[in-house]
């Protein structure tokens, strides 16, 4: 017998398990798309369902800030374009470009939140707030939850660029942060085209 | 705390993770028993008087609390955690050769919100208005509305809401560390269909838990929002609720429904699917014979696992006029029976023939075939639409849902606790007392449940605290107060199982590494295992892993991991 | 061919006997409610399936494929 149950530790503090390869990092970041991508068709789901399932009469449409978030939509994939132009230089081994590029996408997804920021803002002026009427709502809860997940994109992308994960080789962090950036950019586009339709 | 001490609480370690959720599911579990007997004390005397209750006499508010909270917590707490995270973190690694999970810290944090959440939860309990009384399906508008509803409606609600919330990324995190470590981790030779099958049923599960409980989260936050924001995703127009008109206006009760049982009905499978791979484990064990039909077991743990899914769809899916929906509705919902039903003939054929051991492990396996058909019998009556309007609400439908998720899934833990305790303590428990506990908690179980269906077809209606008023029902009161005997008494009977459980803990006689000639991985290294596992071992794995009784071969079981020159068995491909 | 016989009547048998919570607890209610919920009612309700129904199926199916893909690895 080995010793007691709860010898078994191992200290948080430690350093990178030696037997955990990098390959999993990509694996685990596409399952967890797997998972947001389920909650944002969720609120897809629950947006057809109850526009369908509504008794309550005509809801008045609202009128939405087409230019600005147009412009945002562009911010957005500008981002992801930047953010693959500066993997594509880390790949070529230059590293002060690598940063600049990597900068350069962080600022511009910065940018984009600052545009749906003023989109809310834009609409509250018109009176238009989350509670005001159904597609109000939805409005704020589409655009809402992918800025909050924006927010956490924007940490990992600072955390990479500023301090290196012990688990992780800078390959690897890049590669997992572009997933799950271009992924967010993605939702979004399906977002906008989801307001155009609905129009 | 010391430094050390912290280091323990919060290890990375998954073998010690697995033990904090299995603690943690002992204590959610004595929870939801004692909130279950105390329902049982109120439907046998409902005018019988409790001490901590003002006024003496359960309300019907009460027992609706009661009502909301076992489930929650027995669903949540109790049939999500201890088949799935408690076993499944100890063992995944092990029985596919990998040294820990691949992410390590979310593994840990899993866990403390998995805590937090069930925190969050009985607090309910002690803020104002109480716990909740919507049950564990929290249907609006009783939900959305806040306190104006009912009491628990108001602070009670919301931190039922919170607590599933946290709960729902506690368990998404702790999927995404099974689904990784099961495809990017195993040992070399580890194939996929040579995985044992609690690692495939724990790998499938994982997917479920993956895709549901996100939808989970959304229809949460969306609750959450009407409730606090004004919203009204769920509340319809025009609503009096005590003689206050509410302003909510373009939402749909229907709409929760639909979101809720998109994660409901993979969660029973969920909570169902662990055992059944632990079953299919302890079967061949001890009957030292391969699982019989090992590519249909995983082809049906699959099965399972997506029909899980379209079974919801075909609840909600109305075609129209056509005449034929209706029996294309039926017919699809049954479907899921199909492999359900392959998987008990596999096992059957997996004990056909077999040197059959009767240790307690097995006990409780074949336990779980028995009360898995007796409740899934049930369960036919209840996929007929036009049987189903008669049944649906009444006891019929408790009787059924607790016989294979309250007995089946919990004899699937009790089980892999039985059977894997030699490997996680060191130590063995004691045969007898394991007996006696299996013997009479079957009893008990059938004596619970068996007349419960009776009571159903009666016209007994769940969810009401008190049955003597209904004139057609007087009669069958002596059925509640059996039921409640009975329950009071298996519950006295689990003392047997703590009992065992902790003694032997700490005196239990020593264990030998591979107590139950195994032949999966976990079995090959000592009991409890060291840190990484497997040492400086790099395993390799050479065979399926239930080769029992190979002909030819010099003992009645060949671990996976043997080299075959050992062995004489060539190395068998499968 | 006796033997498949066997096998088949032995299959029919428990299919028969041995199926699970083929019902969710809220089975005739939601069936019912959908039902009740006018033709626009059903459409959205049937739109609001797929969109939940075909992502979970298509990850599901492709997470079973990642781990047949991952087969015959080495560490």
């Amino acid at each position: 017998m080995s010793g007691n149950w709860m010898s078994s530790t191992a200290l948080t503090t430690e350093s990178a398990e030696p037997g955990i390869p990098q390959r999993v990092y990509p694996t685990g970041m596409i399952l967890t798309l797997g998972a947001i991508l389920m909650f944002f068709m969720a609120l897809f789901s629950a947006w057809v369902v109850r526009k369908g399932l509504s008794t309550s009469p005509l809801e008045a449409p609202i009128s939405l800030p087409w230019r600005l978030l147009s412009l945002n939509t562009a911010l957005l994939f500008a981002s992801s374009g930047a953010l693959e132009a500066s993997r594509r230089f880390l790949r070529a081994g230059d590293t002060a470009k690598f940063r600049i590029w990597w900068c350069a996408a962080t600022i511009l997804g910065v940018a984009f939140l600052v545009g749906q920021f003023e989109a809310w803002r834009e609409l509250e002026g018109q009176g238009i707030y989350f509670a005001s009427n159904p597609d109000a709502s939805f409005f704020f809860l589409f655009t809402g939850a992918h800025a909050l997940h924006l927010i956490g994109g924007i940490a990992g992308l600072l955390i990479i660029a500023l301090k290196p994960l012990r688990q992780l080789t800078r390959n690897t962090a890049t590669r997992i942060a572009a997933i799950y950036w271009h992924f967010l950019t993605l939702i979004w586009a399906s977002i906008f085209l989801l307001l155009i339709f609905a129009k | 705390m010391s430094a050390r001490g912290a280091a323990r609480l919060f290890s990375t370690d998954h073998k010690v993770i697995g033990l904090q959720y299995l603690f943690l599911s002992l204590i959610a579990v004595t929870t939801g028993m004692i909130l279950s007997l105390l329902m049982r004390y109120h439907l046998a005397w409902p005018a019988g008087r409790l001490p901590f209750i003002t006024g003496g006499i359960m309300t019907p508010e009460q027992y609706l609390a009661l009502v909301t909270m076992h489930g929650t917590i027995m669903v949540f707490f109790v049939l999500t955690t201890a088949p799935q995270n408690a076993f499944g973190t100890y063992f995944l690694p092990l029985q596919i050769g990998a040294r820990e999970m691949a992410f390590p810290v979310l593994n840990m944090l899993g866990f403390w919100l998995t805590s937090a959440a069930f925190i969050v939860l009985l607090a309910a309990f002690f803020v104002q208005g109480g716990a909740p009384i919507s049950g564990w399906t929290a249907y609006p508008p009783l939900s959305g509305l806040g306190d104006i509803t009912g009491p628990g409606e108001g602070m009670g609600q919301t931190l039922w809401i919170v607590s599933i919330l946290i709960f729902c990324v506690a368990s998404v995190i702790s999927s995404i560390n099974f689904i990784a470590t099961t495809i990017e981790m195993r040992a070399s030779g580890m194939k996929m269909m040579r995985m044992p099958l609690t690692v495939w049923a724990w790998f499938i599960t994982s997917i479920l838990i993956l895709l549901s409980f996100s939808v989970l989260l959304a229809a949460g936050v969306l609750l959450l929002l009407d409730r606090s924001f004004g919203t009204s995703f769920f509340v319809p127009a025009g609503l009096v609720v005590t003689g206050q008109l509410q302003s909510h206006s373009g939402g749909s009760p229907l709409l929760w429904q639909h979101l809720f049982w998109f994660f409901g009905h993979p969660e029973v499978y969920i909570a169902i699917l662990p055992g059944m791979g632990v079953t299919s484990q302890l079967l061949s064990n001890f009957s030292r014979k391969p699982v019989f039909g090992y590519p249909a077991m995983v082809v049906t743990l699959s099965a399972i696992g997506v029909l899980g899914f379209s079974v919801w769809g075909h609840h909600m899916f109305v075609s129209g006029m056509s005449p034929y929906s209706g029996f294309t509705f039926s017919v699809l919902t049954m479907s899921i029976a199909v492999p359900s039903a392959a998987k008990t003939f596999n096992w059957i054929g997996t004990l056909w023939g077999g040197k059959i051991q009767f240790r307690t492990p097995m006990l409780f396996a074949l336990g779980f075939v028995s009360i898995f058909i007796t409740g899934g019998l049930s369960g036919i009556f209840l996929a007929q639409p036009a049987v189903d309007n008669m049944l649906h609400a009444t006891y019929f439908v408790v009787a059924h849902l607790h016989l294979v998720m309250g007995v089946a899934a919990i004899f699937g833990v009790f089980a892999a606790t039985y059977y894997w305790f030699p490997k996680m303590f060191g130590r063995v428990m004691n045969e007898t007392l394991g007996k006696l506990h299996f013997w009479l908690t079957f009893a008990g179980a059938y004596a619970i449940f068996v007349p419960m269906h009776f009571l159903g077809i009666a016209g007994g209606i769940r969810r009401y605290a008190d049955d003597s008023g209904a004139a057609y029902l007087v009669g069958l009161q002596p059925l509640h107060a059996f039921m409640t005997v009975a329950a009071f008494c298996t519950a006295a009977v689990q003392l047997i199982f703590f009992w065992n459980f902790f003694a032997s803990m700490k005196s239990g006689a020593p264990a030998t590494p591979n107590p139950w000639d195994a032949t999966t991985l976990e079995w090959a290294v000592p009991s409890p295992p060291p840190p990484d596992n497997f040492g400086s071992t790099k395993i390799t794995v050479y065979r399926g892993p239930y080769e029992y009784s190979v002909p030819g071969a010099p003992a009645d079981f060949i671990p996976q991991n043997l080299p075959p020159t050992t062995t004489g068995d060539g190395g068998f491909p499968a | 061919m006796k033997k498949l016989a066997i096998i088949a009547t032995i299959c029919i048998a428990i299919l028969a006997m041995a199926a699970p919570h083929a019902a969710g607890q809220g089975c005739a209610m939601c069936y019912q409610n959908a039902a009740a919920s006018g033709a626009k009612g059903q459409e959205a309700l049937r739109h609001g399936i797929m969109i939940l129904l075909i992502p979970a199926l298509a990850l599901f199916g492709g997470i079973v494929a990642a781990i047949y893909r991952r087969d015959n690895f080495s560490q």
